[in-house]
């Protein structure tokens, strides 16, 4: 069981006082590896996987372990994090399409500047899936 | 036809009451339970179930105890308490409004339509 027990474990590493929540939560998915071993003849090993895979999803345990106030902190933080990921990548894109310019410029002069268009709108792709991401989260 | 998640989750905690209401139940019977009546159609999850059986027992509505050796380890039980009692009651006659008041939109349209 030392499996399931590091998986409630690394359930509960942001907690500050997890003793309680952490001993209730193995108590009852023990349950389920017995109940699974006996009824179903699973292995241990086998009725420990099932156990892990059929408890969900992390984020929904913690998400409906907090109270309205402080899921909606989270969900502000959350945003303002997608936000300064939109912003960082917005401002590389304008210094590597800079910089890409100018090398454009020095070594072929008054040329269409081909490479420079392509290669900025491969880069522009990264700021564009983080405002995609963004607005999602925003709208959720 | 399964069941949106969505839909049922503002009931779960009238599920998992009704029945706890029943008889004393340990976590993965709860699970079971809702399984087998549903046929299959909606499966609670432990992480979902958890969070919610914490939640019932900060409220003073359900409580817990360690049960007798049974099936190689002791097993922790739900029991509702006479406080969870009441809530339960309430949630029933709200559920009854509810349904009475779709009803009055959805099967009047249904007579319509079909």
């Amino acid at each position: 069981m030392k499996r399931l027990d590091k998986f409630v474990e690394r359930l509960h590493k942001h907690e500050t006082n997890p003793e309680n929540s952490m001993s209730g939560l193995k108590q009852m998915l023990y349950e389920k590896v017995d109940d699974l071993m006996r009824e179903e003849k699973l292995s241990e090993d086998e009725a420990i996987d099932k156990t892990i895979e059929d408890f969900g999803d992390e984020s929904d345990y913690h998400f409906q372990n907090l109270d309205k106030e402080q899921k909606r902190h989270l969900r502000q933080k959350t945003i303002r994090h997608y936000r300064n990921d939109l912003l960082f990548a917005s401002i590389a894109t304008l210094l590597i399409t800079a910089i890409v310019g100018t090398i454009n410029y020095v070594l072929f002069g008054d040329y269409f500047p081909w490479v420079s268009i392509i290669i900025v709108l491969g880069v522009m792709f990264w700021p564009l899936s983080l405002l995609y991401k963004f607005l999602n989260k925003k709208g959720e | 036809m399964s069941i949106s998640s969505d839909v049922l989750r503002g009931h779960l905690e009238s599920i998992i009451l009704t029945l706890i209401n029943d008889k004393d139940r340990y976590g993965y019977e709860i699970v079971n339970e809702i399984k087998k009546r549903t046929n299959g159609d909606y499966m609670i999850k432990e992480a979902t179930l958890y969070a919610m059986v914490q939640r019932l027992e900060k409220k003073e509505i359900i409580t817990s105890y360690i049960g007798d050796k049974s099936h190689g380890r002791k097993r922790r039980y739900y029991k509702i308490t006479t406080l969870g009692k009441a809530y339960l009651y309430e949630k029933k006659q709200e559920w009854k409004t509810l349904k009475s008041l779709m009803a009055l939109f959805l099967e009047e349209n249904d007579e319509k339509t079909g």
